[in-house]
């Protein structure tokens, strides 16, 4: 039950409320509350930005790579250069990968390349 | 102690996580222009409200009422539901409450400097037992106190303008919507708004003088 002298309370509150609800609508503003507001907008774009980020889903997990085909591991370094080079050269322009110093490529990175450039090999051998 | 460490973790657990549809909406609203401006054109008469309890208030006091009412709402702690009603009318409302707590808060227990450390030791116990002593009627009675001579104050303000007193009048009969309003005072709409004004310039005047009193 509301104490009746809490009237003079809610008269108070409702003259400051409907004075403030002019002010806002019809009030002017200094350079500096146009400063603050640039501020505090930018602040809760960032934030509503963030929420979005929260909403996607996240990346999945990196896949593990195929196990190489026994056929592959039994060649050396010398071989597997010279079947990348063939491939290329059979494939021309349909063949690209990012890697041009193949020197940074381990004997395993090689095979691997190889594998999936090589699409006519029979994944059983 | 572990209670209150227990507390805190669970509310650190509680992320809140709205919809795509709720950013959206109070993406779209609060990039209206003039948004955050006139959210502080209102946080600041509403400090003014809080001004005549006889707390200082400040342009910080005015900025830490918007930011806290649009932090709490993008945190979760304030519940909005965009099909309910606008943000800006959510976050005034909010902005309305924590004044007006304020205001009563701090009329019940009004500031008062005094260094403890510096006072001799009888007056450190007359405080201490004042402070005991007090009960809730005595502090209700101040905060009535202050209210009822702010809208006296008004009253005395607005003497010559039949409009503003009716507008008081139709407050103090719990009618605040404009239609209520209306109804009651038999006003124009045109007169009413008119009428809204020149009330808000009276609030705007009340003196310094009698937030002295108050705080006295």
């Amino acid at each position: 039950m509301t104490n009746p002298n809490d009237k003079n309370i809610d008269i108070l509150d409702a003259v400051y409320n409907d004075a403030a609800l002019v002010e806002a609508e019809s009030g002017k503003s200094t350079p500096e509350d146009q400063r603050w507001a640039r501020d505090v907008r930018s602040s809760v774009q960032a934030r509503l930005a963030e929420m979005r980020r929260n909403l996607t889903p996240a990346t999945e997990a990196p896949k593990k790579a195929k196990p190489i085909r026994p056929s592959l591991l039994a060649v050396g370094r010398d071989a597997l250069l010279e079947k990348l080079t063939q491939l290329t050269t059979t494939m021309g322009g349909g063949v690209q990968y990012a890697h041009r110093h193949l020197g940074g490529l381990s004997d395993d990175d090689l095979r691997r390349l190889i594998d999936t450039l090589d699409t006519n090999t029979n994944d059983a051998d | 102690m572990k209670a209150a460490i227990g507390e805190s973790d669970q509310q650190e657990a509680t992320v809140f996580v709205p919809s795509e549809e709720w950013i959206d909406a109070f993406e779209r609203q609060s990039s209206a222009k003039g948004f955050e401006e006139r959210l502080k054109r209102f946080a600041r008469m509403r400090a003014n409200m809080v001004a005549r309890s006889g707390r200082r208030v400040d342009e910080l006091y005015t900025r830490e009422l918007v930011q806290d009412a649009l932090d709490d709402t993008l945190e979760g702690i304030l519940s909005w539901d965009p099909e309910r009603v606008t943000l800006d009318k959510h976050l005034m409302d909010s902005i309305r409450s924590r004044t007006r707590h304020d205001f009563v808060h701090a009329t019940r227990f009004p500031h008062a400097s005094f260094d403890v450390n510096d006072a001799p030791r009888s007056q450190v116990v007359e405080v201490e037992r004042a402070l005991a002593a007090a009960n809730d009627d005595a502090h209700h009675a101040r905060v009535v106190s202050a209210a009822q001579r702010t809208v006296s104050e008004l009253r005395g303000l607005a003497a010559s303008d039949a409009d503003v007193l009716r507008l008081l009048d139709a407050f103090e009969a719990e009618a605040t919507k404009k239609v209520d309003v209306l109804r009651i005072s038999g006003m124009t709409s045109k007169r009413y708004e008119a009428a809204r004004k020149r009330m808000q310039r009276l609030v705007l005047q009340l003196s310094a003088e009698t937030r002295d009193a108050i705080r006295a």
